[in-house]
């Protein structure tokens, strides 16, 4: 073994420990997904077990999320989201995936698409599930929010820390108790370093990644809800206008997340993008 | 969506508007509206239920109002909807709101403790060490969890005293503190400096002491170094004099008296004694009643009364009334009160009422013998009025009254 090779799997070990990567399914085409702002690869419960019978499926938590190491996410290095995208890649590289199906939620969408510019030989095709490149308003642009808005998103993560911190068994009202796995569940479910979660929010929310768009290369899918607050129709319409290689498909789903309400859609969708491009 | 009337209330819509295809996320907050679509929903699906969720219902043109969301869905067969419980929260909010506030402060301050390139401790009555900053890490080389429960006087060891802290702790000097010289656990000298902080938190017993350590060795050694290199230099400058004097007696004995001779060296002699004042002070200047002092001690007997405030004066202005005072004394020795038993000096200076920032300095002879005014005016005289008078830029008198001589000089307080 080469002093190169030694040092590749020290790096395998340490990516997949910190970003608490699973690895499931059979030996098809590897498909991995990347969960969007809030939570973590929990996201992708109802949707990713569907494609174990055909592909390698992975799943990981974004740097600072979900059972990621927290500690290393250093507040200068994930300065903006490319540092995300070279995660992926760094990824890819340590599991020696190629020709990848990458599915990316929100923004982790743009994410996706940073990383297929920066490696494009790693990907296949993008799936791109209620994307945003840009959620601002700017000029002719309607990303749906105007700068304030982030503000009240922040104090709403501030306020609910708080809360969260103290929320202990799984009781309301007519609630029965769900044993200790709904407790654990409860405890560290979408709970997020509140710094972090400040940080990326602004990133994510702040971000203007529009001129990445036009420069994909690469075969991708925007599936858009019909009804999403957080991504509007206009941009989906955006996207697709100013993605040569793009493919839109509106799914009926009111709100952002169609991969958790709406998980049999979703994967319909999905499949038949992949079953499209290879048939 | 199906409403109750606190709901319509609170929103300001009917129910009507509301129960018509509305969804509860669009009545928040657009902040808030973000937060329920990336963190509520996705919660509200996987784990079936939310509960004391802070959100704010937006409200048209009033502020908007804090509430606690709970939420649980329940499938009905094929039917399923979500059941909404909210209260108003707005007491909580507030309360809440101060108090992230608090905490937000709270960890900006234990921030600085912990940064604090000082050692920071907090200290049982008994001087059992109960917290431990990273400074007092860094300067005494101990780390937190073997400082904390030990008592500090293993930790920092006062040279000659290992008992200091009962007895220093409790008689710190707030407004300078404490310096001493201490040896760390692995021997290391240091000398640092202790303070004590009086006030402290709500609740607190007031047994413990909140210490603070500067590690001022570097200061200390460099202080030592100037002490060395200002006596050497004072020791320098005097065997100068010496040296000159010496040359001038050899080389201008054939040619001069004894009696000019002895008049000059004296001269250079009171010279050498306000530079030896001035090098106790560094050069920055020293006190009147300084000047004074070397001329009692010179005359003795309580015949020099002397009275006034603390007056500081420059280098400049110490060596030149030296000067003027050795002239005086002189003279007064030689012809005036000094020249019998029963003559004194009185030397009384002030600061003016009328006239802020001048000094009036004044040296008068009583009890001496009659005097008449000289023929004459030598050098000491010239020195006496006209070249301390420029260099003070003030003016000066030299008055030949019957009952003894008088010396007046006036000059503005330099800063």
């Amino acid at each position: 073994m080469t002093d190169g090779d030694t040092t590749l799997a020290q790096q395998a070990t340490s990516i997949v420990d910190r970003n608490n990567v699973k690895v499931r399914g059979s030996t098809g085409q590897a498909v991995l997904f990347a969960h969007g702002f809030g939570c973590d690869q929990e996201m992708w419960r109802f949707v990713a077990p569907a494609f174990e019978v055909d592909h390698q499926i992975v799943l990981y938590d974004l740097t600072g999320f979900g059972k990621s190491d927290v500690s290393a996410y250093d507040f200068n290095t994930y300065s903006d989201l490319s540092v995300h995208a070279d995660d992926i890649i760094a990824l890819c590289n340590e599991l020696n995936l190629e020709n990848v199906v990458l599915v990316g939620h929100s923004v982790s969408a743009t994410i996706a698409v940073l990383a297929a510019n920066a490696a494009p030989e790693k990907f296949d095709r993008l799936v791109l599930l209620s994307p945003s490149p840009c959620f601002l308003k700017i000029g002719d642009y309607d990303g749906g929010f105007e700068e304030d808005a982030i503000e009240g998103l922040i104090e709403a993560m501030e306020a609910n820390y708080l809360g969260w911190s103290e929320q202990t068994a799984p009781m309301i009202a007519g609630q029965p108790p769900d044993g200790q796995a709904a407790q654990d569940l409860t405890k560290s479910f979408c709970q997020t370093d509140p710094t972090i979660a400040k940080h990326f929010g602004r990133q994510t929310f702040l971000a203007d990644n529009r001129d990445d768009m036009t420069r994909l290369t690469i075969p991708c899918l925007i599936v858009q809800c019909e009804n999403d607050p957080i991504a509007p129709v206009s941009v989906g319409n955006w996207m697709h206008d100013n993605m040569p290689t793009s493919t839109l498909e509106r799914v009926p789903v009111t709100g952002h997340c169609p991969h958790m309400t709406n998980p049999n859609l979703t994967i319909d969708a999905i499949r038949r993008y992949l079953d499209a491009s290879t048939g | 969506m199906k409403v109750n009337r606190t709901l319509s209330n609170w929103t300001g819509k009917d129910a009507s508007v509301l129960e018509n295809g509305e969804r509860l996320q669009a009545l928040l907050t657009t902040g808030h509206r973000i937060y329920y679509e990336t963190h509520i929903a996705p919660m509200l699906t996987l784990q079936g239920y939310v509960r004391e969720i802070a959100c704010k219902l937006d409200r048209d043109g009033q502020e908007p109002l804090p509430v606690l969301l709970n939420a649980v869905r329940r499938k009905r067969g094929k039917d399923e909807r979500i059941e909404f419980f909210i209260f108003d929260a707005t007491e909580r909010a507030q309360y809440e709101s101060s108090l992230r506030q608090a905490r937000a402060e709270a960890e900006e301050l234990a921030a600085i403790v912990r940064s604090s390139p000082n050692a920071i401790l907090r200290v049982a009555a008994d001087g059992t060490v109960e917290q431990w900053n990273s400074g007092a890490q860094r300067m005494f080389d101990v780390s937190p969890s073997k400082a904390i429960g030990t008592s500090i006087e293993n930790l920092i060891k006062m040279k000659n005293h290992p008992t200091w802290f009962a007895k220093h702790a409790t008689e710190v000097d707030d407004e300078n503190g404490f310096r001493f010289e201490a040896e760390d656990t692995g021997g290391k000298d240091l000398d640092i400096t202790m303070a004590r902080i009086r006030h402290s938190g709500p609740g607190d017993d007031n047994n413990n002491y909140s210490l603070i350590f500067r590690d001022i060795s570097h200061k200390a050694k460099q202080e030592r170094q100037l002490n060395v290199l200002v006596r050497e230099l004072n020791h320098r400058v005097k065997n100068t004099l010496a040296v000159v004097l010496g040359l001038a007696r050899q080389t201008l004995r054939p040619a001069i008296e004894k009696q000019p001779f002895d008049q000059f060296s004296q001269r250079v002699m009171a010279i050498a004694r306000s530079h030896a004042i001035l090098t106790d002070n560094y050069w920055e200047g020293a006190q009147i009643r300084d000047l004074i002092a070397i001329i009692e001690d010179e005359i003795g007997d309580g015949r020099i009364i002397s009275q006034g405030p603390e007056v500081g004066l420059s280098a400049d202005q110490i060596t030149n009334l030296s000067m003027a005072l050795h002239e005086l004394t002189t003279n007064a020795i030689k012809y005036g009160a000094l020249s019998v038993d029963t003559g004194r000096v009185e030397i009384n200076w002030s600061v003016q009422t009328d006239e802020p920032g001048q000094i009036e300095f004044e040296w008068r002879e009583r009890g001496g013998p009659a005097v008449t005014p000289p023929r004459s005016r030598g050098f000491g005289t010239q020195l006496v009025e006209q070249i301390v008078a420029a260099q003070f830029n003030g003016s000066a008198r030299l008055e030949y009254e019957t009952g003894g001589l008088c010396y007046r000089l006036t000059f503005p307080l330099t800063q």
